[in-house]
Formats: structure tokens, C-alpha cells, sequence
């Protein structure tokens, strides 16, 4: 039985609705908003223990200050995904962008956004704690920077996620 | 630098706040600290928007998009090496220092 035209009509145009690109333009905003949010807290809280453990040691500042760039680093991740699905928003009711396409850059947004919440909420606390105890045994270093890696790494996942998600 | 050979003069507010801000290796350290800041803020952001320019689009012929993600994958690993140095220039600074203090 073969199905009609009409059917099939309305389905490509349900498919190439003109809503598509709020969606595309949601995962922009979710992939920089909650990754700088992220970054801004790391910062904020790592911030607070250099501060107070650079007022007995200024010299290990070069040391201390590795969990804000850390952060500022998973901000990057949120910047550079956001960049790339911007680029991939077009206006909707074409053939070129289905809803798919921006649904599709909504997740990739938001799996980066709160990949990069996390992971800068991770930095703040373990950085925070990591230059308080710099501070009085400096061979807490190499710790330090291993668990703020593994933090990071999870924004890094995010953002692979995102890419993979946003390519489609 | 005249203000810390005098010692009538009252010391500055910077003085007082910082007692070891003249000190040769704290001044390094915040030397250092300015230059590495300013790269690993420059170089992923410079990276990514010139080599999409000039090397993706212009070189190879890269569709925009295209050019975007893979050189905002090069960023991304350019953002790494930069901290990887950072990292590197720390633990150097520190067994110069151990060796400074040995050697006295």
C-alpha cells in the first residue's frame, strides 16, 4: 500500500522545521555559559587558596597558580565547541538543516557545557586544597598536578563528545 | 630601588604588604608568571582563527567548516604543550633553587 503523498510531505516538513536553529543556538549558549560557569568557580575557589598560602610563600606562585590556568583551560573547551557549532547554524526550513541537525548541536552543547561544569568544580576543590598543602610539603606537587589532569580530562571528554556530536 | 637603600624613608605600601617583593626570586617568579600567562592566553585563541585563515582555508582549501574543527583540535593540543612547558619551567625553578641552596 503505498503511503501518500501528503503523509510524506508533512513529515519533511516537520523535518525542516523553522525552529531548528533555537536548538542549535540553546547548545551555543549551554557549551560557553556552563563551561565558563565551571571555570569561574575552579578559579574563584582555587583563587582563594593561593591567595592565602602566597602571603607565607610568593616564590612557589608559578607552581601555585596551575589549577586557574587548568580552569581557564576547560573555558577554552567551551569556546572552541561553541565556535564550531556557531558555524553550523543555519537558518531553518531548508533541506541543509533538519531539527535533527539541532538537536543534535543542543546535546553536543550541553554534553560540553556540563562536562566543563564539572570538570571546574573538580579543579577548584582539589586545586584549592592542592596549594594549601603546597605550601608545606612542595613534593605534593606531582600529586597536585595528577589529580587536577584527571579533572581536566573529564571536560576533555565533553568537548570529544561534543565534536563527534556536532560533526553529524 | 632608592626608597630601600634609605632607611629613614617609611616603607612603601607595596613594601608592606609584599616584605619579600624585592627579593630576586619572587620577582623572577612574577616575571615568569606574566610571560607564560599571556601565551597560554594568546596562543590557543591566536591558532585557532590564523590557521583556519590562512593555513586550512587559504593552504589546503578546507571548507570553513572543516578548517574550524580541525583547527580547533590543533588549538586545543597547541593549549597543552603551552602547559606542558608551564609545568616544566615550575619544576625547574624549584631544583634551581634546591642546587642555589646547596651550593651555600
Amino acid at each position: 500500500m503505498p503511503v501518500p503523498q501528503a503523509a510524506v510531505d508533512g513529515i519533511i516538513n516537520a523535518e525542516q522545521a523553522l525552529y531548528g536553529p533555537f536548538f542549535g543556538s540553546l547548545g551555543v549558549t549551554a557549551a560557553m555559559a556552563f563551561a565558563a560557569a565551571g571555570s569561574a568557580y575552579g578559579t574563584a575557589k582555587a583563587g582563594t587558596g593561593i591567595a592565602s598560602m602566597a602571603v607565607a610563600r610568593p616564590d612557589l606562585v608559578m607552581k601555585a597558580i596551575i589549577p586557574v590556568v587548568m580552569a581557564g583551560i576547560v573555558a577554552i573547551y567551551g569556546l572552541v565547541v561553541a565556535v564550531i557549532v556557531s558555524g553550523k547554524v543555519e537558518p531553518g526550513g531548508t533541506a541543509n538543516y533538519t531539527i535533527n541537525s539541532g538537536f543534535s548541536q543542543f546535546a553536543g552543547g550541553l554534553v560540553c557545557g556540563i562536562c566543563g561544569l564539572g570538570a571546574g568544580y573538580a579543579i577548584g576543590i582539589a586545586g584549592d586544597a592542592g596549594v594549601r598543602a603546597l605550601s608545606q610539603q612542595p613534593r605534593m606537587f606531582v600529586g597536585m598536578i595528577l589529580i587536577l589532569i584527571f579533572a581536566e580530562v573529564l571536560g576533555l571528554y565533553g568537548m570529544i563528545v561534543a565534536l563527534i556530536l556536532g560533526a553529524t | 630601588m632608592a626608597t630601600t637603600s634609605s632607611s629613614s624613608v617609611p616603607p612603601s605600601t607595596m613594601a608592606t604588604l609584599f616584605p619579600n617583593f624585592r627579593d630576586q626570586e619572587v620577582q623572577s617568579a612574577v616575571k615568569n608568571l606574566l610571560a607564560y600567562s599571556l601565551v597560554i592566553l594568546i596562543v590557543p585563541l591566536a591558532s585557532m582563527f590564523l590557521l583556519k585563515q590562512y593555513f586550512f582555508e587559504a593552504l589546503l582549501g578546507f571548507a570553513s567548516n572543516d578548517a574550524l574543527t580541525y583547527s580547533a583540535i590543533i588549538a586545543v593540543i597547541l593549549v597543552h604543550v603551552v602547559l606542558g612547558i608551564w609545568l616544566l619551567a615550575a619544576t625547574k625553578q624549584e631544583d634551581r633553587k634546591k642546587r642555589e641552596n646547596k651550593q651555600d
